[in-house]
C-alpha cells in the first residue's frame, strides 16, 4: 500500500475515527456509551469478522513481529509470544483493527492485482502507517474521555517528573478504570499523548517523532510489506 | 470431519476464541489453533476438557481424536477379563441390539441393590 501525503490523517483524525469506531460498535451491542475495558478481541473477530489465529513460525518466528493482518483472508495474525500479556494481546488486537479501519480501503484498491501481502507489526521499526495504527489503537483501548474521567477520579495533584512517577499515575488509572487489557507502558503513552504529562520524562517516541517523517514509500517495500508464506 | 474442523465449529458457534477455549482448558491458545488445523493431536484428557467448555458430546470429540475415555480405560483395567470378554462377545451386535442393550442395563442400574447385612 502507498502511503501518500493524501492518505496520512491527522492525530484529531485517528482519534475521531476510533472515537466513532468505538461508539459504533457499542451503539450495535444497544449501549448508549463506551464501556471499559474495550472487548477488541470480540470486536475483531464478531464485528468485523475477523479470524484471530496465533502463529510462532516463517515470519512470525521472529518476537518482535508481533501480529499481522491478511485482508484477503479476514485473518489477524498474533505471534504466540504475545499470548500472556493481557496488553500486548490487546493493543495488537486494537493496532489490527487500526489497520482496518485507516488502511484496508487503500489496500484492497492497490492491490486489485491478486498479489498476497500481510501487513506486519513490528515493535523494531514504526513507519507512518504503523505509528497510525498504533495511535488508533491506543484511542480505540484507552478513549481520551474515559482516560480524562479516570484521572479526575483518582484526583492526583502530584506533577509528575519522572518516569517512575509516571508508571505510578497509569497504575491507578488501570486500576481505578479497570483496564485488564492495558498495559503500564501503554498507559503511560496515552499520558503523554494526551498531554496529561510531558513528554520530556524521556519515554517511546509516538507519532510525532521525526522516525514517522521518513521516506515512507521507501520503508513500506523495504520492510513493511513482507509476503510471508505461512504454513497452514 | 476432522476433530480440528468440529472444535472450530464448535467454538465459532460459542462465540469463544482460540485464547479463550485455551484459557478454559488450560493450554496455549498456541495449541489450540494447531489442534484446529490438525497439525497435532490432543490427549483423551484435553478432549474431555474441550468438550465440557463447549457443552459437546466427549464421546464425539474422543472418536474424532481416534481416542478411548479415560474413564472407559479405566473400566477395563478394573474388570481386566470380563469388559474384554463382554466387548468380544457383543461385537456383533447391531446398532438396535446395543440400544437394547444400554436399557437394560439402565434399569439395573435403577434396580436397588441388596444390603449387605452385618455380623
Amino acid at each position: 500500500m502507498e502511503s501518500n501525503d493524501q492518505n496520512i490523517r491527522t492525530i484529531d483524525e485517528i482519534e475521531k475515527l476510533a472515537d466513532e469506531f468505538n461508539l459504533t460498535y457499542f451503539s450495535a451491542n444497544n449501549e448508549n456509551s463506551i464501556t471499559l475495558p474495550v472487548p477488541v478481541e470480540d470486536i475483531a473477530e464478531h464485528y468485523l469478522g475477523y479470524q484471530i489465529d496465533f502463529v510462532n513460525e516463517g515470519l512470525f518466528s521472529d518476537p518482535e513481529i508481533l501480529g499481522g493482518i491478511d485482508f484477503d483472508e479476514n485473518k489477524i495474525y498474533v505471534n504466540a509470544s504475545v499470548e500472556d500479556h493481557d496488553g500486548r494481546y490487546a493493543f495488537t488486537i486494537a493496532h489490527e483493527i487500526g489497520h482496518h479501519v485507516l488502511h484496508r480501503d487503500a489496500y484492497l484498491k492497490e492491490n486489485l492485482e491478486g498479489k498476497k501481502e500481510i501487513l506486519c507489526r513490528d515493535a523494531r521499526n514504526k513507519p507512518r502507517i504503523e505509528l497510525e495504527a498504533d495511535r488508533f489503537a491506543a484511542a480505540l483501548l484507552m478513549p481520551a474521555q474515559s482516560v480524562r474521567d479516570i484521572l479526575s477520579q483518582v484526583n492526583s495533584s502530584q506533577k509528575v517528573k519522572t518516569i517512575g512517577q509516571a508508571r505510578g499515575l497509569a497504575s491507578k488509572i488501570i486500576k481505578e478504570g479497570e483496564l485488564n487489557n492495558v498495559s503500564n507502558t501503554a498507559m503511560v503513552n496515552r499520558l503523554i499523548d494526551l498531554r496529561v504529562i510531558s513528554d520530556y520524562i524521556g519515554y517511546q517516541k509516538g507519532i510525532n517523532s521525526q522516525h514517522s517523517k521518513l521516506s515512507v514509500f521507501s520503508y513500506l517495500t523495504y520492510r513493511l510489506r513482507k509476503l510471508i508464506k505461512l504454513s497452514r | 470431519m476432522s476433530l480440528g474442523d468440529k472444535i472450530k465449529e464448535l467454538r465459532e458457534e460459542k462465540r469463544i476464541s482460540i485464547r479463550g477455549l485455551g484459557r478454559l482448558t488450560e493450554v496455549s491458545g498456541m495449541h489450540i489453533s494447531n489442534l484446529e488445523k490438525n497439525k497435532v493431536n490432543a490427549s483423551p484428557e484435553l478432549v474431555t476438557k474441550i468438550a465440557e467448555a463447549l457443552d459437546a458430546d466427549p464421546d464425539e470429540l474422543l472418536h474424532l481424536a481416534e481416542r478411548v475415555d479415560p474413564e472407559v480405560v479405566d473400566v477395563i483395567q478394573k474388570n481386566p477379563q470380563s469388559v474384554p470378554s463382554f466387548l468380544r462377545a457383543a461385537k456383533n451386535l447391531t446398532p438396535e441390539e446395543w440400544s437394547q442393550m444400554q436399557s437394560y442395563l439402565d434399569q439395573m442400574k435403577k434396580k436397588p441393590k441388596a444390603k449387605k447385612r452385618g455380623k
